[in-house]
């Protein structure tokens, strides 16, 4: 718990910092660093930028992941096991090598390299966190819920409209945050896939404090904390479901 | 309501038989019961109605025309379900109008049937309550008027009281068989329960390893079956095996070592051959004396007995070898005729009561 909290409280208190550098404990009160995020390098383009693409990135995973996560869940079919295996991969490839691939493919392709490859490639990379998120929800509702919505008179799409959704909304929920939150700072793999024009929020903070030792990503990072807290409060209070993904 | 056929119909999973031609037919406004033991099959016979399991051989028919061929959707049954899969996230009002809504049922006529439904199955003040907000038997009785409120040709109950507690089992049973029979429609339920089978229907199904061995009213199952093993499910029951020595007009005369046992036969048994025979424990007299005109009577001594509160059961060992399990009125008990492990009684029972079974059934 210390070693999960450290460095958040860190990050805080280094911001309120008014020293030049960041140093602890810290010594005079300070807002200037939330001042000076401005002046990191187009934060603000950046931020909106990864804003788009962890927002869309979140919504096509959840749109493939639904498709798939009812065939996991409700169906059997030829080498099951090794498909899913192959869904749920990219977890376990390092960001690094996925980056590397998608660049690959990229130069192979010949295609432009804009916000759409950024995009692709983040969909690679966190397709495999909805895909769980929905399957541990399907597996918590009940099956003959279903059935009793057909035996009703419902046709597919009817049921999977009035039951079947209802049911997984927690799981589409959390299986969203998931990809927008690991796309929207996801570092390792934008690296390789932005180009002059086209920038993500980490890629320009990274930038920053490789150049400038003080406190303004610290301060940065603080905004970014407590917003990203309060959804998950919010959502949490709705609908139950952080304890939804680490039950799947 | 309708009438349901079951045409010789199989269904197997790979090289797993769980139906093998299965052919009942259950009458308009018939109540019938499908009783045997868990993985007997009963519940696909269930699900082959209701259209989740497609026959692989055989056909369906409710009312007369072939259903095989539609989804569930399709059909028009109501299904009650075990766990009753009530919607989580709908109200009972809208649990209840489910079924009417995919049927396109004008918003006035919609709400004057979920409240008519409302008023049957005694929910009334409920309907804005969420599922779980529901006891047991209010959450059963939600299911059934979700599945009654589509004025379906037939009923399909599955396990319908199993999943509550005895007081309140009986309870339902009786609300269940008052609203099968004030609508009078198509019923088949599903229980491993032989009580919940022979209280609430007009006919049971008796199904093992994926067949039907009898059908009949509760009465003849439990007075007259044809089948041993319809006998031991049903109730408790005393079998034996004998040997025909002789037959004697009306009576066959059969022996288990020096037991002599005479029965009343109807269906023929060779001179010689093995048979079966059964009593019920209600059927057996134990007197501390060899009544004078009894005349199959067996010595033994009490074993045990345990007290049921109605009646007592009597578990006596006899010097044939066999334990007889006898009922007896706890009355009895309370004047003072108690009967007591390690006493010596004498059995005796009427030749038309002995049922008498094929050996190798």
């Amino acid at each position: 718990m210390a070693v999960l909290v450290f460095p958040v409280v860190l990050t805080i208190l280094v911001s309120f910092n008014g020293s030049q550098f960041i140093e602890f404990p810290p010594k005079s009160f300070s807002m200037d660093w939330y001042v000076n995020i401005a002046k990191i390098n187009k934060i603000g383009e950046a931020t909106l930028l990864s804003l788009l693409v962890a927002s869309l990135t979140g919504i096509l995973t959840v749109l493939m992941a639904i498709p798939a996560a009812l065939a996991i869940a409700r169906h059997g079919f030829p080498a099951k096991a090794m498909i899913v295996a192959f869904l749920l991969s990219p977890v376990a490839v390092p960001m690094i090598a996925i980056g590397i691939a998608i660049l690959q493919f990229f130069v192979w392709t010949g295609l432009p390299f804009n916000w759409i490859t950024l995009l692709v490639g983040h969909v690679v990379l966190t397709s495999a966190y909805p895909v769980r998120t929905i399957v541990a929800s399907l597996t918590l509702s009940n099956p003959s819920l279903e059935e009793a919505a057909a035996s009703l008179g419902a046709n597919r799409w009817t049921v999977f409209r009035t039951v079947t959704l209802p049911q997984i909304t927690p799981g589409l929920i959390s299986g969203f945050l998931f990809a927008f939150l690991i796309s929207f700072d996801n570092y390792p793999i934008s690296i390789f896939l932005v180009r002059a024009g086209v920038t993500t929020m980490p890629i320009e903070v990274f930038n920053y404090i490789s150049q400038q030792l003080d406190p303004t990503p610290a301060a940065f990072s603080t905004i970014y904390i407590v917003i990203v807290s309060a959804i998950i409060v919010l959502v949490e209070r709705r609908f139950g479901v952080i304890s939804l993904s680490v039950r799947g | 309501m309708a009438q349901v056929d079951l045409e010789d119909v199989s269904f197997a999973l790979g090289s797993t038989e769980i139906l093998r031609n299965v052919s009942l037919t259950i009458a308009e406004g018939e109540c019938l019961a499908l009783l045997g033991p868990s993985g007997c099959g009963k519940t696909t016979t269930l699900r082959c109605i209701a259209g989740f399991v497609v026959p692989t051989q055989g056909n369906v028919r409710i009312g007369g025309e072939s259903v095989v061929n539609l989804r569930p959707n399709q059909r028009n049954v109501g299904l009650v379900f075990q766990d009753y899969a009530l919607f989580p996230h709908m109200s009972v009002r809208q649990n209840i109008a489910y079924g009417l809504e995919r049927r396109k049922v004008g918003k006035a006529e919609l709400a004057r049937r979920v409240e008519e439904m409302v008023a049957i199955t005694h929910l009334d003040g409920l309907e804005d309550r969420r599922p779980d907000q529901l006891s047991g038997g209010q959450r059963q009785r939600v299911a059934l008027a979700r599945a009654l409120v589509i004025k379906p040709d037939v009923l399909l109950l599955d396990e319908p009281l199993g999943a509550l507690d005895r007081l309140l089992r009986e309870q339902m049973q009786v609300e269940l068989k008052r609203i099968q029979r004030d609508l009078g429609i198509t019923t088949v339920f599903v229980t491993h329960d032989q009580e919940e089978a022979l209280s609430l229907s007009d006919r049971i199904a008796v199904m093992f390893d994926g067949r039907i061995i009898e059908t009949g009213t509760p009465e003849q199952l439990y007075h007259t079956p044809q089948v041993r093993g319809v006998m031991s499910f049903l109730g408790t029951s005393n079998i034996w095996k004998a040997t025909v020595d002789a037959a004697d007009g009306p009576h066959l005369h059969l022996s288990c070592g020096d037991f002599r046992v005479r029965v009343v036969a109807e269906s023929r048994h060779p001179v010689g051959t093995a048979a079966q025979l059964g009593i019920r424990p209600e059927h057996i007299r134990i007197t501390a004396e060899p009544p004078e005109d009894a005349v199959n009577c067996i010595s033994g001594r009490i074993e045990t007995t345990v007290y049921k509160g109605a009646h007592v059961e009597i578990y006596v060992g006899t010097a044939a070898g066999i334990e007889f399990l006898a009922r007896q009125p706890a009355v009895s008990a309370a004047s003072g005729a108690t009967a007591r492990a390690g006493e010596r009684v004498y059995l005796s029972f009427d030749p038309e009561n002995v049922l008498l079974f094929p050996s190798e059934d």
